[in-house]
């Protein structure tokens, strides 16, 4: 259970710090030229706390997977397991594209990097999170 | 967050021959879910042991789960998002693709539905031990929260009312947890082996 914590909060930690750097700073010109789909930054900020909770729980059904099923085959089997929801979580980009006007670029640059994200996401956890080694009589 | 071993009477005599066998007596070694990984594909990635046991991939099974998954998130993103939540998805016309442009861009809609549903029947198949449709519903409801966690951050960045947040999280759970139990019912391995 310390190491779960432990590889939850690096990897909140990283995905809070790698989501500002992708859509605050690199993205920010590509998201300028769809403003009418955003909200005004003031009111992003009031909503932030929503950020927050909701890379949370990605995080937490992140090392939650892992844990149930990824558990022991360390860097590799988190790497792998990132690829496989991240390549996932681009279907529902298509589907989100097909609904929304979002420019092509978007939608590549945000799988790129989510690919990235979770690859390192998926390392930091298999790095950290070691199943216990029980022992019961 | 450890599954029940798939080799526990396996695994003893081999550690038994390193080791003196009063060791053994009063030890039971539940065996973390690593064990699964004991496929071909995954022994090239680790340095775990030997696999005692594995399960062969039932690629008919596996297609036909992953058919029946994709047909399924198809239709209930069809009726849920597409009919149930049409009305709250337009308090915010601007966010949407006009009927046209969304014809236009409809063979990425049924991509997408496709690799979804590709991916879970995959999660299933390759690192779910425990069979059936509760486990496989539960892979789905797990699989759901990373959208639900990705549904949040849209909300705090696009116009979304809070109806169109609470639907899609309800639909995602929904969608998720009944596509994981479709795969599990349907995906059985082929065999076992003992290597």
């Amino acid at each position: 259970m310390k190491r779960f914590i432990v590889a939850f909060i690096a990897a909140y930690i990283f995905i809070f710090f790698w989501g500002w750097l992708l859509n605050g700073v690199l993205l920010k010109d590509v998201y300028a030229q769809t403003q009418n789909l955003w909200r005004p930054q003031s009111e992003t900020m009031s909503l932030f706390h929503w950020i927050i909770i909701g890379q949370a729980l990605l995080v937490l059904a992140f090392v939650m997977i892992y844990a149930s099923g990824f558990a022991g085959g360390g860097v590799a089997a988190g790497i792998r397991l990132g690829i496989m929801l991240e390549i996932a979580a681009i279907g529902m980009r298509l589907v989100l594209y097909a609904v929304q006007p979002f420019p092509g670029k978007l939608i590549v640059y945000g799988s790129v990097s989510g690919l990235i994200e979770m690859i390192i996401v998926g390392a930091i956890v298999g790095a950290i999170y070691k199943p216990a080694s029980r022992t019961t009589t | 967050m450890s599954r029940p071993s798939l080799s526990i009477p396996l695994l003893r005599p081999r550690r038994a021959a390193n080791a003196d066998a009063s060791d053994w007596q009063h030890l039971k070694f539940k065996i973390d879910s690593w064990q699964l990984f004991c496929d071909e594909r995954s022994r090239a990635f680790g340095s775990w042991q030997k696999p005692q046991q594995k399960e062969i991939m039932n690629w008919k099974k596996f297609f036909i789960a992953f058919i029946a998954a994709w047909i399924f998130v198809f239709v209930f993103g069809f009726v849920w998002y597409g009919n149930l939540m049409h009305s709250i998805h337009n308090e915010v016309p601007t966010l949407w693709r006009t009927e046209a442009d969304f014809g236009s861009h409809f063979r990425w809609l049924i991509l997408g539905h496709g690799v979804m549903a590709f991916f879970l029947t995959l999660l299933y198949a390759r690192f779910v031990t425990s069979r059936g449709a509760g486990a496989g519903a539960k892979l789905g409801i797990m699989v759901a929260f990373l959208y639900i966690g990705d549904n949040l951050i849209t909300f705090a960045v696009q116009p979304l009312t809070t109806k169109i947040l609470g639907g899609w999280i309800v639909g995602g759970l929904l969608e998720f947890a009944i596509a994981g139990a479709i795969v599990g019912a349907i995906y059985k391995p082929s065999s076992h082996t003992t290597t």
